[in-house]
C-alpha cells in the first residue's frame, strides 16, 4: 500500500492532460524609455548618436545579428554560404520580409545598399563595404557577395552593426548625395520588428510593433522613447513610473540610491567603452611637444592611481584599465598586458632620463630647450565625476613636477580644437568603437590620422604594419597572438591612457514588464535585438496560446477637471477686477 | 486719433531696432570661432567634393554680403532654413518651441505680477508691521531661491512623493482624448508645476518694487489730502495708489518679458518642457547655427513687441505723457 500510492499519484500527474498549453507571454503593452540624448537624425549615412543607431536597429533589419555570446548569427539572411576560397559568401534571405510601406523585400534592396554605399562612400557605411568587390542577385531571395582579394578577417562583423541596415531601394535610389545629406527619412520606410510611428523632437520618438514580421512580431505594442533634459528628472519619472526603464548611464551614486526601491532593479553589464586620456601626439600639432616623447607619457602612467580613481569616483562600477581594449572583446583582449602601478619614484625617473629637471624647485620641470611639463587638461563637461577625476590627477602629477590646467569644455569645442589643427596638449574622453575589433585597433593607425578618427594623433608605421597584418590573418589563434602583441605595444608606447572601461548600468521597473535579456552594452542597446523581441507585460492572470490580451488605449478620465476650471476663472476674475479696477479712475474723469 | 501718431513714431524705432538685431544676429552666427562645417561634415571620412558640395547646398560657399541679403530675403519670406541637426525646417520648430514657452511663462509672468501686486501694496500700506516684515521676507526669499532647486524639490514632493502632478513634459504620452476638456486638464496638470515655479521666483521682483513705489506714492501730498478728506482706505489705495504705483511695474515687466521668453531655461530644463529657452542651449552645444539665428530672432522679435506695448500701456495708464 505505501509504494502503490504514490506511484499511482505519479501516474495520475503523468497522464493526467495538461490544462491547455504552458503560460505564453501576453501581446501589447507600451514600453516607454527614458533618454538624455537624443538621436540627431534617423538617416544612417548621417547620424552619429548611439541613440540613433538604437531606434535604426528596431526599424530595419541588417542581414545578421549579435547574439548574446558576441558571435553573429543569421537574421535577415537566414542562412549564408561560404565558398571554399572564403571569397564568395551567398545568403538566403528570409521569407515574406517586407517594406513598412507594403513593398516585399528582395534581393535587389540588399544590392542596391550595397552598391549606394560603395558608390557614395558617405558616413560610416563606406567602411562597412570597404571589402566588398561586388554584388550580385541570382534571383529575388539570393544574395551573392564576393569579396576584395586579399581577404580580411571579420567580415561577418559587418553584417551586424546597425549602422548598416538594408535599405528600401524604391526610397533611396532616387536621392542624389547631396540628397542623401539633406534627407531626413522621416517616416523611415523600414523592414524591422518595429515601425516607426512619431517623432516630437525634444519630446518623444515612438515606434509601433510591425504586425506582419517575417520573424513573428514581438511582444510589445509600442516602444516610446522619451526626452528628458534633466537627469533627476528622469530619475523621479522612474520613481513614479512614468516610464519604464532608463537603459544607460546610470551614475553610479545613484545605482546605489535605487538599492531600496523593492521595484527598481539595476543591472550592469560589460561594455566596449573606454575612457581614455588623450595627450596630442600628432607629429605637426601646437600642443606642448613633451607630449610626443614616449617617456613622457610613459611617467604619466606611474603619476597616477586608476585604481583608486575607479574605486572613488565610480565606486567600483568600472574596470580600471590596463590594456585598452576592454574584457568585453573577449579572446581578443590581452589580459596579460604589464600595468603600470602608481609608483611616483618612478615616474618622476622617467622624467629626469627624458631630461625634464626642476633644478630651482619651482615644482613645475622643464628641459634645456625651454619646454615646460605644463598641460591645459580638458575635461568633457557631460561627466562631473570625471571633473573631480581630474582635480585628483591633477594633485598626483604636482608631485611629479607636472603641471596640469583643468579646464570643463563641451564635446564639440573639443573636436573642433582636435581636427584638423591639432591644437591641444590633452583632453579626456569616451570611446566607443562596438563590438567589431578590427576597428577599435584601426583608430591607433596612421591612416586614423588622415581620416580625422584618431584621438591623439600618434602614428608609428610598427603598428601600422600589425595592423595590415592582424586584418589579413584568417586564423583565429594566429590573429589573436597579433592582436595581444599590438596592445603589449601600445602598453609601451602608451599614446593614449585608458583610465577605465566603463559598464552599462540600467535601472529599470519590474511590475509592468519582464524579458530583459543580459548582453554586452547593455540589457537595451543597439545591439541587443533579444531583449526588445522578448519583452512583454507581466501577465496578471494565465493565458494560454490562443489569447491575446486586448490592447486598451489609456483613455484620461473625463471628470477630473472641476478644479482647473474652478482655478482658471478665479485667475480670470482677479485679472478682470484688477484691470478694472485700475481704469476706474480715468472713467471717472 | 493722437494715439495712431504716438504708435507711428513709436513704431519706427522699433522696426530700426528689429533691423539692427537681424543683422547683429546673422553676423554673430558667421563670425564665431569655432566652424560651422564641424557639424556639417562630422563624418571625418567624407570625401572633400563632397563637403564642398554640402557646403553649396547650405548656401555656405556664397561672399558674405550675398548671403546677408539671402538672409533678410529669406526670413521676410518666412523662410529660416533647415536645422542641421534634425532637418527639419527652422520655422516650424522655433515657432513650436515659442509657443510652448509662452505658454508656459505667461500665466507665470501674470500670476507673479498679480500677487507680486497685492503682496508690494500690502506691505507699502501696512508698513512697520507685521504684515509687511512678513511679505518682505517671502518676497526676498522667493527671489533668491535658486530655479533649478525649486524646481527639484516641487518634483519630489508633488510628483513623486504624493503622485498630484506628473514629473516632466508636456502631456502625458499615448492618452487618447474623449474631449477638449480633457486634453486641457492634461495639458494644464503637466503646466501645474513649473508654472507655479516660475511664479514663485518672478513674484519677488515685482513684489519689492511694488513696495518700494507704494511707499514712494504714499508719501505724496495728496494722499495726505484723500486721507484728510475721509475716503476709505480701499477708495485711496484703488484710486489714487495703485494707478500711481504701477507705473515702474509696468517699465519692469517690459524689461523682464524678453527675459523671461528666452530665460526660463532651467524651468524647462528641469522638468522636461520642449521650450524655445531649451532649444537655444541644445542649438549652441550642437552648433545648429540656422535654429540658433531662427531663435534668436524670435527672442527679439518678442522683447521688441513687449517694449512697444509696454510704451502704450505707459502712454494710456499715465495721463502726463503726451501725444
Amino acid at each position: 500500500m505505501k509504494i502503490v500510492y504514490p506511484l499511482v499519484l505519479c501516474l495520475i500527474v503523468l497522464l493526467a492532460p495538461t490544462n491547455g498549453q504552458a503560460l505564453a507571454n501576453p501581446y501589447g503593452g507600451t514600453l516607454k524609455v527614458g533618454i538624455i540624448t537624443e538621436p540627431d537624425t534617423l538617416n544612417p549615412f548621417v547620424t552619429v548618436t548611439i541613440q540613433s543607431f538604437t531606434v535604426l536597429s528596431l526599424v530595419y533589419d541588417t542581414l545578421g545579428k549579435y547574439d548574446r555570446d558576441m558571435k553573429v548569427v543569421p537574421w535577415l539572411a537566414s542562412s549564408w554560404d561560404i565558398s571554399a576560397d572564403g571569397r564568395t559568401w551567398t545568403f538566403h534571405l528570409a521569407k515574406n520580409a517586407m517594406w513598412s510601406d507594403g513593398v516585399p523585400l528582395t534581393s535587389a534592396d540588399v544590392k542596391f545598399t550595397y552598391d549606394f554605399a560603395i558608390e557614395n562612400k558617405i558616413g560610416t557605411a563606406a567602411y562597412y563595404v570597404g571589402s566588398v568587390e561586388s554584388v550580385q542577385t541570382p534571383d529575388d531571395s539570393t544574395v551573392v557577395v564576393t569579396r576584395k582579394s586579399p581577404l580580411t578577417a571579420g567580415f561577418e562583423q559587418t553584417l551586424a552593426y546597425p549602422a548598416f541596415p538594408v535599405l528600401p531601394k524604391h526610397v533611396w535610389e532616387k536621392l542624389s548625395p547631396e540628397q542623401i545629406l539633406k534627407f531626413e527619412n522621416v517616416p523611415v520606410v523600414g523592414s524591422g520588428p518595429f515601425v516607426f510611428s512619431e517623432w516630437k523632437r525634444g519630446e518623444y520618438l515612438s515606434l509601433k510593433a510591425n504586425t506582419n514580421y517575417w520573424k513573428g512580431r514581438p511582444y510589445l505594442d509600442e516602444a516610446v522613447f522619451r526626452i528628458f533634459k534633466s537627469f533627476d528628472t528622469m530619475l523621479a519619472a522612474l520613481k513614479t513610473a512614468e516610464i519604464d526603464i532608463i537603459p544607460t548611464e546610470v551614475p553610479a551614486l545613484t545605482a546605489a540610491s535605487l538599492a531600496g526601491d523593492p521595484n527598481i532593479k539595476v543591472v550592469t553589464s560589460p561594455d566596449y567603452y573606454t575612457r581614455i586620456f588623450t595627450p596630442n601626439d600628432h607629429v605637426n600639432g601646437t600642443g606642448n611637444p613633451a607630449l610626443r616623447d614616449a617617456r613622457v607619457r610613459r611617467a604619466f602612467q606611474y603619476a597616477m592611481d586608476r585604481n583608486f580613481l575607479a574605486q572613488t569616483i565610480h565606486l567600483g562600477l568600472v574596470d580600471p584599465a590596463v590594456s585598452f581594449i576592454p574584457p568585453a572583446y573577449g579572446i581578443w583582449h590581452n589580459p596579460n598586458v604589464e600595468p603600470y602601478p602608481f609608483n611616483v619614484t618612478l615616474a618622476a625617473q622617467l622624467l629626469e632620463e627624458a631630461g625634464y629637471t626642476d633644478p630651482r624647485h619651482s615644482g613645475v620641470r622643464s628641459n634645456k630647450e625651454g619646454v615646460r611639463l605644463e598641460f591645459n587638461y580638458w575635461v568633457n563637461n557631460r561627466w562631473p565625476e570625471e571633473m573631480r577625476a581630474a582635480s585628483q590627477v591633477q594633485q598626483w602629477f604636482s608631485q611629479v613636477g607636472i603641471k596640469l590646467n583643468v579646464q570643463a569644455m563641451d564635446a564639440d569645442t573639443i573636436t573642433a580644437y582636435n581636427y584638423p589643427v591639432w591644437k591641444y596638449d590633452i583632453y579626456f574622453w569616451g570611446w566607443r568603437v562596438g563590438p567589431d575589433i578590427s576597428r577599435r585597433l584601426w583608430v591607433l593607425t596612421t591612416d586614423a590620422v588622415k581620416a580625422e578618427w584618431s584621438a591623439s594623433g600618434w602614428s608609428n608605421p610598427a603598428y601600422d604594419d600589425l595592423w595590415n597584418q592582424q586584418v589579413n590573418t584568417l586564423d583565429p589563434e594566429e590573429r589573436r597572438a597579433i592582436i595581444w602583441q599590438m596592445q603589449d605595444f601600445i602598453q609601451q608606447e602608451s599614446p593614449e591612457i585608458p583610465f577605465y572601461h566603463m559598464k552599462t548600468v540600467a535601472a529599470y521597473r519590474i511590475e509592468k514588464f519582464a524579458g530583459y535579456l543580459s548582453m554586452t552594452e547593455g540589457i537595451l542597446s543597439e545591439i541587443n535585438i533579444w531583449s526588445w523581441m522578448e519583452l512583454h507585460m507581466v501577465a496578471p492572470t494565465v493565458v494560454t496560446q490562443t489569447t491575446v490580451l486586448p490592447t486598451t488605449p489609456a483613455v484620461a478620465p473625463p471628470t477630473d477637471n472641476t478644479p482647473w476650471i474652478v482655478a482658471a476663472i478665479a485667475v480670470i476674475v482677479a485679472i478682470a477686477a484688477l484691470g478694472y479696477a485700475a481704469t476706474r479712475k480715468r472713467r471717472a474723469e | 486719433m493722437v494715439l495712431r501718431e504716438y504708435l507711428k513714431r513709436r513704431l519706427v524705432p522699433a522696426v530700426i531696432t528689429l533691423f539692427v538685431v537681424m543683422s547683429i544676429n546673422f553676423l554673430l552666427f558667421h563670425a564665431m570661432p569655432g566652424n560651422p562645417f564641424a557639424l556639417l561634415i562630422r563624418d571625418p571620412r567624407m570625401p572633400p567634393e563632397m563637403r564642398a558640395k554640402l557646403a553649396h547646398a547650405y548656401g555656405l560657399d556664397l561672399p558674405l554680403e550675398i548671403q546677408y541679403l539671402l538672409y533678410f530675403q529669406n526670413t521676410f519670406a518666412g523662410n529660416l532654413g533647415l536645422s542641421l541637426v534634425y532637418k527639419v525646417p527652422v520655422t516650424a520648430l522655433v515657432s513650436e518651441r515659442l509657443i510652448n514657452t509662452l505658454v508656459l511663462v505667461t500665466p507665470a509672468t501674470l500670476l507673479s505680477i498679480l500677487i507680486g501686486t497685492v503682496i508690494g501694496l500690502l506691505s507699502g500700506w501696512k508698513r512697520g508691521g507685521k504684515v509687511e516684515i512678513s511679505a518682505l521676507l517671502f518676497s526676498l526669499l522667493t527671489y533668491s531661491l535658486p530655479v533649478f532647486w525649486l524646481g527639484m524639490i516641487f518634483i519630489m514632493f508633488f510628483a513623486v512623493t504624493m503622485r498630484a502632478f506628473p514629473t516632466s513634459g508636456i502631456s502625458t504620452y499615448g492618452l487618447t482624448y474623449p474631449d477638449f476638456l480633457s486634453y486641457l486638464s492634461d495639458r494644464a496638470a503637466h503646466l501645474f508645476l513649473p508654472t507655479a515655479v516660475l511664479t514663485l521666483v518672478l513674484l519677488g521682483q515685482y513684489a519689492l518694487i511694488m513696495r518700494s513705489s507704494a511707499v514712494d506714492v504714499l508719501s505724496q501730498d495728496y494722499i495726505l489730502t484723500a486721507k484728510a478728506k475721509g475716503f476709505s482706505e480701499s477708495r485711496i489705495i484703488r484710486t489714487d495708489v495703485l494707478r500711481n504705483a504701477l507705473l515702474p511695474l509696468i517699465t519692469l515687466i517690459g524689461l523682464n518679458f524678453g527675459l523671461i521668453v528666452g530665460g526660463a531655461i532651467q524651468t524647462e530644463t528641469v522638468f522636461s518642457y520642449p521650450g524655445i529657452g531649451r532649444l537655444v542651449y541644445e542649438s549652441v552645444v550642437t552648433r545648429d547655427y540656422p535654429v540658433l539665428e531662427g531663435a534668436f530672432l524670435a527672442i527679439s522679435v518678442s522683447v521688441i513687441a513687449a517694449n512697444l506695448i509696454t510704451d502704450l500701456f505707459y502712454a494710456y495708464f499715465d495721463p502726463r505723457v503726451r501725444y
